[in-house]
């Protein structure tokens, strides 16, 4: 008779067979095999058995492997919400606010002369001042910030445009009064001229 | 159509004619079958070509009809089986006795076929009534079940220690039942890769689980795999 199997069927054709993936011509063969062999039978059932405990083993390895990694991932939210990691967010927060805003340059508007009116500015902060230049002609002044001994802090140049004049200083590193005192720019061998002297206070 | 026919004892009592058998030492199949005088007895009605019949037939038939349609009355199912084979070589339906496998798959593939029209016929009739549906029960007896629960157990840390391609492998294949032309599409294998890792991952899971379990018996499937 035609046999297709006159040995018996491979174990991985049994498993196909078990899986139910056997293509249509193999499902033939082994069904018609089987049926009348008993070892067959009898390797399928414990073969059953056996993928029956593989697949409940790899089960339980898979849902722990989840559950291992579900786990993780919401610790990792826990241990982001501890009190030291908290705290030390918050002080890294603030040095980073802190930082931002030294650097950050404030506007300052300085419309009197020296004694009628003194603006408080802090210190290790750049400076956008405003200064009333009122009445003088448009044209290049030079600007020098000096301390409350006169010593000179720094010196620039800029402009007086439309009663204004527009100074950008660097941050000043000492607290205590300050003054801004506007000058003509100095032609030839003559001196600069006052036009303009503002106060600050520099506070931190 | 399920047989209706009255029942016919598929073991009878002793007989005088000769077994079809040539060497019944051999290990149980059919391989030495003399399919002719098998055949050529049913015809005569000889009580031992019926019971050959029987024997050769009995376990494939129950497993096949268990695993088609469940453990409800399998006996009866098993019997009607035998009872149209017999009838049917009787008048003489079977003109190639060689053909006797093919026949009686033909034979039982139509009794799965009228059973499971038969429930569903039953279903629609009688929607109203608890009796008379029979559904496959494919779960594992209590006691299948708790070695199955213990071979899993005993079975992790070897699938554990796998790496995670051969494991995956695994996984595909018997937990996600996965056809082996998906996987190989999947993880980009050709199909003699797929059986090499498929083998090579229960090679290494019989060695662990041997390993593990020198006394017990429970690796013996893929062991035997790879001793054959």
């Amino acid at each position: 008779m035609q046999d297709p199997y006159p040995g018996h069927p491979s174990e991985e054709q049994l498993e196909r067979f078990i899986l139910r993936h056997s293509p249509e011509e193999e499902l033939e063969a082994v069904e018609t095999h089987i049926l009348a062999c008993e070892s067959c039978v009898e390797q399928l059932e414990a073969l059953e058995l056996q993928m029956s405990a593989v697949r409940l083993a790899l089960q339980q390895i898979e849902e722990k492997r989840t559950r291992k990694a579900l786990a993780k991932s919401s610790a990792g939210w826990r241990n982001w919400l501890s009190v030291p990691v908290l705290a030390g967010a918050g002080a890294f927060a603030c040095l980073a606010l802190t930082a931002v805003t030294l650097s950050i340059p404030r506007d300052v508007t300085l419309s009197a002369y020296r004694g009628s009116e003194m603006a408080i500015v802090s210190e290790w902060r750049p400076l956008n001042m405003h200064l009333n230049a009122a009445d003088l002609t448009d044209g290049p002044v030079t600007v020098e910030l000096v301390d409350n001994s006169g010593s000179l802090v720094w010196r620039g140049s800029s402009a007086v445009r439309h009663d204004k004049v527009d100074v950008a200083l660097p941050r000043i590193t000492r607290g205590g009064p300050h003054f801004l005192r506007l000058y003509t720019q100095a032609q030839g061998n003559g001196e600069a001229e006052l036009l303009r002297e503002y106060s600050i206070q520099v506070k931190f | 159509m399920v047989a209706t026919q009255q029942k016919l004892s598929p073991v009878p009592d002793g007989s005088q004619q000769v077994p079809a058998v040539k060497d019944t030492a051999s290990k149980p199949g059919y391989a030495s079958i003399e399919w002719g005088l098998l055949v050529d007895q049913i015809k005569a009605g000889q009580d031992a070509g019926m019971e050959q019949l029987y024997k050769l037939f009995s376990r494939g038939i129950r497993y096949y009809l268990c695993r088609q349609l469940g453990p409800q009355e399998l006996e009866d199912k098993v019997h009607d089986t035998f009872l149209i084979v017999v009838n049917a070589i009787r008048r003489g339906d079977l003109r190639d006795p060689e053909r006797l496998m093919g026949f009686v798959r033909t034979v039982v593939r139509r009794q799965v076929a009228a059973y499971i029209e038969q429930a569903v016929h039953t279903r629609r009739e009688q929607t109203d009534l608890e009796t008379g549906i029979s559904v496959a029960d494919r779960k594992q007896n209590p006691e299948q079940e708790a070695i199955v629960r213990q071979k899993a157990e005993l079975m992790k840390s070897a699938l554990e220690a796998l790496s995670k391609r051969d494991r995956d492998i695994l996984v595909r294949f018997y937990l996600k039942e996965q056809t082996q032309e998906q996987i190989c599409r999947e993880m980009a294998l050709t199909e003699t890769q797929f059986r090499l890792l498929k083998s090579r991952a229960k090679a290494k899971f019989g060695d662990i689980g041997r390993k593990k379990l020198a006394t017990s018996g429970i690796f013996s499937v893929f062991v035997r795999a790879q001793a054959g």
